[in-house]
This record gives C-alpha cells, structure tokens and sequence, in this order.
C-alpha cells in the first residue's frame, strides 16, 4: 500500500476517535442542557450541538473518501448508492405500512442514523470494501 | 458494452522483481488495488493506466488488451 494512503488512514482514525468523542460529549452536555432549558431558542441550539458533531464526522468521513485510491472511491461509492437504495425503500415500505394503518409505530428520525451508518458498513462490506 | 481487459502486469511486475506492494507505492495506490487488476477484477482508469505505462517503461497497449485480444 502507498504511504500516502497509509498516512491517510492513520490520520482518518485519529480524526474520527477524536470527533466521536466530541460527539458523546455533546450528547452530555446537550442532555444536562436540555434538562434545564425551557422550549424555546436556546433548547433549539442545545439540540443542535450533538448534530455539529455528527457534521464533523461527516466531514473527516469525506476527507478520508478523497484521500483514497480510485477502486477504494469507486467501492465507497457503489456502496452509497446502494445505501440510499435500500434506505428508500425500507423508509417507503414503513411509511405506506403505517399510512394504510397496517403497523402503529413512532417515527423517531434518531435511528435514522444509525440504520444508515449499518446499511452503508455493510454494503462496503458487500462491494469489497478493504479501507 | 463492458470491455474486460487482460493485461500482463503480473508478468511484468516479476521480470522486475517488485512485489505488488513495491507497485503499489510507485503508483500511490493500495496493494489491493493492484491486485484486483491484476486479477482482472479492476479495470484501471485512463491516467491511472498511463502511469502504469509509464512505470513499466512501455506503451498502454503493450500493457492492456480487451478481453480475448491478442497482441500483434
């Protein structure tokens, strides 16, 4: 492998330990915030702080993506496109599920994520991911 | 129409002695990468084929041919 590309991970891991450990801090002090604050403005900013860390890593993700060689892009890729495919067509199934009163179910747009974040590791696993 | 390529890098890649590593770093790509062309499992991209070229000191096509060509 090419040191460029080996410095490149490294530099990913580091870069995204470091921003998931901002984002369990900021789910700390978003929920001792939240606790405290009435509804308004400033509970609005205290919900979002969790969000700007998941931007981070969001960004150090992309960072790492444009690093890579061509085949690893090109898996990365594939692998989001067929993220976003099943992800339509699970959301569409559950939506049109509830709508015709089939299942009774809460939406909570919280596990969104991280249904997305397993989907998207397996599909890289799926199109050979090896980063 | 998809067009596989064969190509001799294996080949050539052993009349230097380079391990697929040693490739691997002059071409600033993953050791998996050459190995999955050199399984055919990965056609390179244009610039990334004339710096294979360029590597090995010889012309693309010397290098690449589609799937069940032979080389005149």
């Amino acid at each position: 492998m090419s040191q460029r590309i080996k410095k490149a991970r490294r530099r990913h891991l580091i870069e995204l330990f470091s921003v998931m450990a901002i984002y369990v801090a900021a789910v700390f002090v978003a929920s001792s915030l939240a606790k405290v604050l009435d509804k308004g403005p400033l509970l609005a900013i205290a919900a979002l702080i969790p969000a700007l860390a998941i931007a981070g890593a969001c960004y150090v993700s992309f960072r790492f993506y444009q690093r890579m060689d061509e085949r690893q892009q090109r898996i990365q890729a594939n692998a989001a496109a067929l993220t976003l495919t099943v992800a339509i067509v699970i959301a569409s199934t559950l939506g049109f599920l509830k709508t015709y009163g089939v299942f009774s179910f809460e939406d909570d747009f919280i596990w969104f994520t991280p249904f997305l974040i397993i989907t998207w590791g397996l599909a890289r696993r799926l199109m050979g991911d090896d980063c | 129409m998809i067009v596989e390529m064969e190509n001799r890098l294996k080949e050539l890649r052993a009349e230097r002695k380079w391990s697929q590593g040693d490739l691997a770093e002059k071409l600033d790509v993953s050791r998996q990468t050459v190995n999955s062309i050199e399984r055919g499992k990965y056609d390179p991209s244009l610039p990334l084929a004339f710096k294979i070229a360029e590597v090995f000191g010889q012309p693309i096509e010397a290098i690449f041919q589609p799937n069940g060509d032979e080389q005149s």
